[in-house]
């Protein structure tokens, strides 16, 4: 067995938590960062165990400060533009907003946009969200992190920066529509270790940028970052129509394979990258049968066990977005539907609200999922995936989302969790 | 006693950042009330009925939606304290915060 996997006890009682919504491929491949923040969510928000024992009771709120972005990305979800929309939450608004998630016990907020960056009080909305006893932590394009701003930002409590970059420089500006994104934002990852203020890559992988993955990794681990986060492709914004560039599913095995294979590599090696898959949670399935063909069936008990606390998918529970007018959807990215809107009703009124029926059932997924899902054993630590994609798939609210790349024998094959201890 | 209460008038146009945004109401069965279960984003009403029963169809019978545009809410929370204050009835006579006894 890999040294990596025995390194420590894997604590293995079930049931205890709700383990991870970014899926810590290190983490659960490789026992790597153990300590640290126990909170969990869909989206990177730089915790440093990506792995919990504890349950998150509360949402992570993703806040999408701005529709304003000051680059013009083919795949933006939020369909972001040059200029802010009329009526976006003021600053007064944004503070009594924090107000609101502190009361109602939001563990973490996320900064994003738009560029959240070209709001010019984020700085102030960081410092009142860290003395409200919120984690603040920023999603960004990185292209306006000079060392400067990365410095107050760090000051006014700013926890971590995920940066975003898609591919090497060729093809990350024309993905991102700007020329010179790519250096900005690679300056704008290394203001952030200039100051010591934590960040990571956010990558999102398509067919277009799948073979630039490696020398991205390879460049940004020369310029010193060790946390790597990759985003299978949502359907919404401008992702929408842009399932034609979403990877198929031999394509995605691939790439998930050869993630887990250097991530194991690297430790092995006495690198300790950590490594993060976000968004599509067959990964959470797919690192199981990885720990069971390559570590054997103990590490893929384990495994499964301390997935199972969390239960997969965290949409409409574990995760929550507001937009910059102030609507509250069940995810970041399901920007066609929302809850309400918190100008006329507190977050916390409207996420409790279980009258609404959509609500509830997503919120009680694995008993409503339809197709190859309703008989998946993995189907209580994935929860189905993504709503929003099955939508688009037209597979209906609790089909089958089409980026799962599980084969059947894997739906239906051993059963890891039966005697899990 | 009677509370007077004060509330404020949030008229924030279509509220999509994108497209346009539709209150939605849905009613599961014909003898339960109309429910508002949120919004949704469409370029018309046939689109967001299209999108609200693909949400909404196992639940509801009938769907209604309304431009967010055309809504005024008129609300107590306090976010929009910037937003215009609405004098309470010079007779505060509103049942619901009365009390009754």
């Amino acid at each position: 067995m890999h040294r990596a996997l025995t390194r420590r006890p894997i604590p293995t009682s079930p049931g205890t938590g709700s383990g991870p919504d970014v899926i810590s491929v290190s983490t659960l491949l490789c026992e790597h960062a153990a300590d640290g923040n126990r909170l969990r969510y869909d989206v990177d928000i730089g915790a440093e165990d990506p792995v919990s024992e504890q349950p998150q009771r509360r949402p992570v709120v993703v806040w999408n400060t701005t529709n304003r972005c000051n680059l013009k990305c083919v795949h933006c979800y939020a369909g972001a533009e040059s200029e802010p929309k009329a009526g976006e939450l003021t600053t007064a608004e944004g503070k009594r907003l924090l107000d609101d998630l502190a009361d109602y016990g939001a563990p973490v907020v996320l900064f994003s946009g738009g560029e959240p960056m070209v709001r010019e009080d984020l700085t102030e909305l960081v410092a009142y969200a860290s003395d409200a006893g919120i984690r603040p932590v920023l999603s960004t394009n990185g292209t306006l992190l000079t060392t400067e701003r990365a410095r107050e930002l760090k000051d006014a409590g700013l926890a971590y920066a995920g940066v975003s970059v898609d591919g090497l420089a060729e093809r990350n500006d024309e993905f991102r529509g700007v020329d010179g994104a790519f250096q900005a934002a690679v300056e704008g990852i290394e203001s952030c270790l200039d100051v010591g203020l934590k960040t990571g890559l956010r990558y999102t992988v398509t067919q277009q940028n799948v073979d630039d993955l490696d020398g991205v990794v390879d460049l940004l681990t020369d310029v010193g970052l060790d946390r790597f986060c990759f985003y299978h492709l949502s359907y919404s914004g401008r992702g929408e129509t842009l399932d034609s560039v979403d990877l198929d599913t031999d394509e995605r095995r691939s790439v998930v394979k050869r993630i887990c294979d250097r991530t194991v590599r690297s430790h092995r090696e006495g690198d300790e990258i950590e490594t993060l898959l976000v968004g599509n949670y067959a990964d959470a399935a797919y690192i199981v049968e990885y720990a069971r063909r390559e570590f054997g069936e103990d590490a893929a008990r384990r495994v499964y066990a301390r997935l199972a606390r969390n239960g997969g998918d965290p949409t409409g529970e574990r995760v929550a977005a507001v937009d910059c007018l102030g609507n509250v959807h069940p995810t970041q990215f399901w920007r066609t539907y929302s809850l309400g809107n918190v100008r006329d009703r507190s977050f916390g009124d409207i996420w409790d609200d279980d009258s609404n029926p959509l609500l509830r059932a997503v919120r009680n997924r694995p008993e409503n999922l339809t197709g190859r899902c309703a008989d998946c054993q993995y189907r209580h630590i994935c929860r189905g995936g993504s709503r929003l994609r099955a939508l688009a798939a037209d597979n209906g609210l609790f089909g089958p989302d089409p980026q799962c790349y599980l084969d059947a024998s894997e739906r239906h094959g051993s059963r890891p969790t039966a005697d899990a201890d | 006693m009677v509370e007077r209460t004060e509330r404020r008038r949030v008229d924030d146009g279509d509220r999509a950042p994108n497209g346009r945004e539709w209150e939605l109401f849905v009613r599961s069965e014909g003898d339960d009330p109309m429910r508002h279960v949120g919004s949704v984003r469409a370029a018309d009403a046939d689109g967001a009925y299209e999108l609200a029963t693909r949400l909404f169809a196992w639940h509801a019978d009938d769907v209604w939606v309304c431009p967010s545009s055309a809504m005024t809410r008129y609300t107590t929370h306090d976010l929009a304290a910037d937003a215009p204050s609405v004098d309470p009835p010079a007779d505060s006579d509103e049942p619901r915060n009365r009390e009754w006894s």
